[in-house]
């Protein structure tokens, strides 16, 4: 039982996303938890997502017991926290007292004799799955573990070439994680788990040649609120392959001056939609200046498009603009992307979200795309694009 | 005397940009360590120059591949050039070139690391932010720039063809 009222926080405000998320059915789940009897009066932090929206949950251990209740829609990845800090530090990492686990419908029962950490857990299919993978990731972690030690003698004695050679076993340790993940999917089609895995390592924007792994997951997962969400982004991939008409979009320029991509009709367009300060941005705006140098003499006008970061002032626009050396077509979209995804009718017309960002095409004269999903750090795009222009 | 020289400097202006397709006909300011030394690029020769340092794990990796094409194409009007770039301690350097000998059967130069004359004239024209890279080039143009995983026999058997493409280029490297 809560002693403390439950304090859901939905951390995702937008609505029309919860609206999407609540369409989907929704069903119960039950936590009985009891961890040592030590555990008395302190706070125990639930927290998880629900079919994409964050939610908390606390409530206070008695004599280490204590139970949540909730809704649930796709089985979810969830974290109890036996009396958390206020904020995670480096130096209070290591003291966390957390499990991870999966939340199924049903009745979750947390069980162990000291704290969460070394806690058994059981409940539903998912978490099943989860205990499955985490064994067959035990011998992996072990070495990691025993390399990490050896690592750190080698670098306390100055041997730089034991250290290296180390070094690449770890990477080998580390490489031999996705062997076990990319088994464990093929070997599971049927198996939430699976897709969670499978969708973790595509985050950006899809290509439409991982449709046919998808394909392969069973009806029912395909058929989960992620699997739906994974479908859209194949089907916005095919509105947006070469020879499809480029989506309208109107937006204002760095003077306030609204300009519609359907104005530049007559002229290729290169479109690079952005968010500043990523790793090797530098190396981003050095490679848009090549293109944009490729492109000079192929009746084409180069246009970035700006999003921007919640905490970020709407100046900065103007700041990131000056600093990349943008002298070309400018506008902006600040706000049409935030951590929900998509908002904007822009960001939602090619599919924009902080993953997919940066993303660029290059539409024709005529308005039709003649490529997507480029790679913005091949030295050699601009060149390439330059051949598709007649 | 001060006229001379700023006039002198006004006639060579510092390269901007280098992109593939750019003329180039000069080489950089370097010290050759090892082999010929290239000042001005032959029309009528290939140039496969090959950005690395001493603490570039990748860079050392990827010299036997390097060393084994060198060794093949070296008397086919194909230069090879180990271009050491991104850092000071020149003696490193040299012991690194003296220490692996046979591991490097090409011409060696070091260009020396911020405000070098390699580091104005190329690494920051190019946008080379990350080492290894390589540049191919002929015909006093720069044809390509990649990695030297890239550069491969089939590749190479293009250039001297003279039907070189990037597009081709890429997929031969990745059969």
């Amino acid at each position: 039982m809560n002693i403390l009222k439950s304090n859901i926080r939905l951390t995702l405000t937008f609505g029309l996303l919860l609206v999407s998320a609540a369409a989907f059915s929704q069903n119960e789940f039950t936590i009985k938890g009891q961890l040592s009897p030590e555990i008395n009066g302190k706070k125990i932090l639930l927290t998880y997502k629900n079919n994409g929206v964050s939610v908390e949950d606390s409530t206070m251990a008695e004599m280490g017991k204590f139970t949540f209740k909730g809704l649930i829609g796709d089985p979810a990845y969830a974290r109890i926290s036996v009396n958390p800090p206020a904020m995670t530090t480096m130096q209070n990492i290591k003291s966390l007292d957390v499990r991870d686990f999966f939340i199924d419908a049903g009745e979750i029962v947390i069980t162990s004799s000291a704290g969460a950490k070394t806690a058994t857990v059981k409940g539903g299919k998912t978490q099943a799955d989860y205990q499955r993978r985490f064994d067959l990731y035990k011998p992996v972690q072990a070495r990691v573990d025993s390399l990490n030690n050896l690592i750190a003698v080698y670098k306390e004695s100055g041997n730089t070439k034991a250290m290296d050679a180390a070094r690449l076993e770890m990477n080998a340790e580390f490489a031999k994680t996705a062997k076990i993940d990319s088994n464990f999917i093929r070997e599971n089609p049927g198996s939430f788990l699976s897709l969670d895995i499978w969708r973790s390592k595509h985050r950006g924007t899809l290509r439409s040649n991982f449709a046919p792994e998808f394909q392969k997951f069973s009806p029912a997962v395909r058929n989960t609120f992620a699997g739906k969400e994974i479908q859209a982004k194949f089907d916005l991939a095919k509105k947006l392959a070469p020879g499809q008409l480029a989506p309208d979009f109107k937006l204002k320029d760095t003077a306030g001056r609204e300009v519609s991509l359907s104005s530049l009709r007559g002229k290729n367009v290169f479109v690079c939609f952005y968010t500043p300060d990523f790793m090797n941005y530098d190396a981003f705006t050095f490679n848009l200046g090549r293109i944009n140098r490729a492109l000079k003499d192929k009746n084409t006008v180069m246009v970035t498009v700006y999003y921007s970061y919640a905490n970020r002032q709407d100046s900065y626009w103007m700041e990131t603009i000056k600093r990349s050396n943008f002298s070309w077509l400018n506008l902006n979209d600040i706000g049409g992307v935030n951590d929900a995804g998509s908002v904007s009718p822009t960001a939602k017309a090619y599919g924009l979200t902080y993953y997919t960002l940066p993303s660029a095409l290059l539409i024709g004269a005529d308005g039709k795309i003649l490529a997507s999903q480029l790679k913005l750090n091949d030295i050699g795009l601009g060149q390439e694009l330059a051949q598709l222009i007649k | 005397m001060a006229f001379a020289i700023m006039s002198m400097y006004a006639q060579t202006p510092k390269r901007e940009f280098l992109d593939v397709g750019d003329s180039i006909n000069t080489y950089p300011k370097v010290e050759w360590i090892k082999g010929n030394a290239v000042s001005k690029f032959d029309p009528s020769k290939i140039y496969i120059i090959d950005l690395w340092a001493t603490w570039c794990k990748p860079c050392i990796a990827a010299m036997p591949h390097f060393n084994a094409i060198a060794s093949k194409f070296k008397n086919r009007g194909v230069v090879f050039i180990a271009q050491d770039v991104m850092e000071d301690d020149r003696p490193k350097v040299l012991d690194f070139v003296k220490a692996n000998d046979k591991m490097m059967s090409f011409d060696v130069a070091f260009g020396g690391g911020k405000g070098s004359d390699f580091e104005q004239e190329w690494i920051k024209p190019a946008g080379v932010n990350a080492i290894p890279q390589t540049f191919v080039i002929k015909g006093n143009k720069l044809l390509w720039q990649t990695s030297p995983d890239m550069i491969t026999e089939p590749v190479i058997e293009m250039l001297i063809k003279g039907d070189f493409s990037i597009e081709k280029a890429k997929k031969l490297s990745a059969n």
